[in-house]
């Protein structure tokens, strides 16, 4: 899913019973508002000038730190 | 005899020397606690008989002339995310509180009592640890004793506030993104945040399991390191605790930095601050003669990265609890975790891609150098309650952006001392002595120097002397 691309408004309705919950009406103002800038950090991300970082090697296992 | 504000070496020396006793120093924070937490609001719980029965103890071990640990006598309090035995772990939260009471200390509040400090009480933090202001709807803000209208900062907020104001010469806090370094800046401290799997995270209440981080927060260096050698060792019960041998400080201090490599950061850390966080690292440069610049390539995304992890992981470990206990949450924590709870699992494993990446350009400018300067915060602490801050005529919002210069180091476990860099007369602020994984005795060498020199000094608060 691409962060830029994405209705925020429509995601946060459709995506909270997919998790195990339901977003009382009061706090579905802050909660869209919070996922705008978690959505802002996935884009910055994702716009990488150097986007060398996508050849590493997926998250996988490891039995320790990952320093 | 008493030893009101004195470090936590000095105090250990004297218990050991039978010029104070333990009964005398215990009794002496816990009184000091008891007169002035009420302007602070830094204990959430006092555990006076316990601390009282481990001070005899020490006391009988004295006049049997058996030998003192390097700690004895030491009071110390911990951020309530440590595991108290009969207590319940409450987090920063109203929900924890009906917990059941933990059934042992954690592994390094042990550590500490097995060195002869005394725990004295649990301390105030911001909600499950997702804060930087210090600031708590459910026990109110622990208040910095240097302007008690200001922020201590957090998440660790009492931990700091409860040494600058001299009710304990020794804390424990926790370090997700920033949770040791900013309250150590805003209050004036020194605060050690060691590599990620370095010290036991066993019997805590997580936050970000692959992110959190224990540490000390001391007003000397030589305490930070008697306390951090007393708290190594591995540990089956917290998979990211790594098994190694041993790797002592508090030896090493009178070193320096002497032969040490060391360059202040450049672009992303030299931007984003008021203009006290940088004068304070160039005091800090000048002191030690460091003139060269490095640069950590893409930090602005690497805290991006480090955001999205955070708000991931934190909200998947409170999923359950949101959907039937939402009301019960801090207003400034409930909505952010919401919305981590639903982030896509393909921006994660992007963000953690980009850790890895950013991680192995951190290792190549550690081959360049070895200690890295910058900011600890980008700016003195802020009033209490105050949501937003102006820089170059844009409104930015606070609470996010307090560790905009912690995140990209603790997102790959770096070690960092935070020193206290604040010119004389004005507001405390720190800076970061960053080092490469595992060389946590390399920035406290320089911590330790630039202490020496008289540039970072860590006073308890005027107002509590």
């Amino acid at each position: 899913m691409n962060p830029d691309d994405i209705d925020i408004d429509a995601y946060v309705a459709t995506a909270a019973p997919t998790v195990g919950f339901t977003i009382d009406p009061q706090y579905r103002e802050e909660v869209t508002r919070q996922f705008t800038l978690i959505a802002r950090a996935a884009a910055l991300l994702h716009a990488a000038d150097d986007a060398t970082w996508r050849e590493e090697p997926a998250p996988v296992f490891t039995p320790g730190p990952h320093v | 005899m008493t030893r009101r504000n004195d470090f936590a070496f000095r105090i250990a020396e004297a218990v050991a020397r039978g010029e104070a006793k333990a009964a005398y120093v215990v009794e002496d924070s816990l009184a000091r606690i008891a007169a002035r937490d009420v302007d602070v609001g830094a204990f959430t719980e006092v555990l006076a008989e316990r601390a009282r029965r481990k001070a005899a103890a020490i006391d009988a071990d004295r006049a049997a002339r058996r030998v003192l640990r390097p700690l004895a006598g030491v009071p110390f309090a911990v951020k309530n995310l440590f595991d108290i035995e009969g207590w319940p772990t409450r987090a920063g939260s109203k929900i924890n509180r009906e917990r059941a009471p933990a059934r042992r200390d954690g592994a390094l509040v042990r550590k500490l009592e097995e060195a002869g400090a005394v725990l004295v009480g649990a301390l105030n933090m911001g909600e499950y640890a997702y804060d930087f202001t210090g600031e708590n709807a459910h026990d109110g803000p622990s208040r910095n004793p240097h302007d008690p209208t200001r922020m201590s900062g957090g998440s660790s907020g009492g931990s700091a506030a409860a040494v600058a104001a001299g009710f304990v010469p020794l804390s424990l806090a926790s370090d997700t993104n920033g949770s040791i370094r900013v309250p150590s800046s805003f209050c004036g401290l020194f605060g050690l945040k060691p590599t990620y799997g370095r010290l036991s995270r066993a019997g805590t209440y997580p936050f970000v399991d692959s992110l959190d981080h224990l540490g000390p927060i001391a007003r000397s260096v030589k305490d930070l390191a008697l306390s951090y050698d007393a708290m190594q060792g591995a540990d089956a019960d917290d998979a990211a605790c790594r098994p190694s041998s041993l790797a002592l400080t508090a030896g090493e201090l009178t070193r320096g930095a002497d032969g040490l490599r060391i360059a202040v950061a450049d672009d992303y850390f030299a931007h984003g601050g008021f203009p006290e966080a940088f004068a304070a690292v160039e005091r800090v440069a000048r002191a030690l003669g460091a003139a060269r610049r490095i640069t950590l390539p893409e930090a602005a995304r690497a805290r991006a990265a480090a955001y999205l992890i955070t708000a991931s992981e934190g909200g998947a470990l409170h999923r359950r609890q949101l959907a039937i206990r939402a009301a019960d949450y801090d207003p400034d924590t409930r909505c952010r975790l919401m919305a981590g709870a639903m982030i896509p699992a393909s921006w994660i494993n992007d963000a953690q891609r980009f850790r890895r990446w950013f991680h192995d350009r951190a290792l190549e400018a550690f081959r360049e150098v070895d200690i890295i300067i910058a900011p600890a915060t980008p700016f003195a602490a802020p009033k209490i309650g105050q949501k937003s801050f102006v820089l170059d005529g844009v409104e930015i919002p606070m609470r996010a952006n307090i560790g905009i210069f912690t995140q990209p180091i603790s997102f790959i476990g770096l070690p960092v001392v935070a020193v206290p860099a604040a010119a004389s007369g004005e507001a405390p602020i720190g800076v970061q002595i960053i080092a490469a994984p595992w060389r946590e005795d390399l920035a406290l060498r320089v911590a330790f120097e630039l202490e020496r020199e008289g540039v970072s000094q860590a006073p308890v608060a005027a107002a509590f002397l």
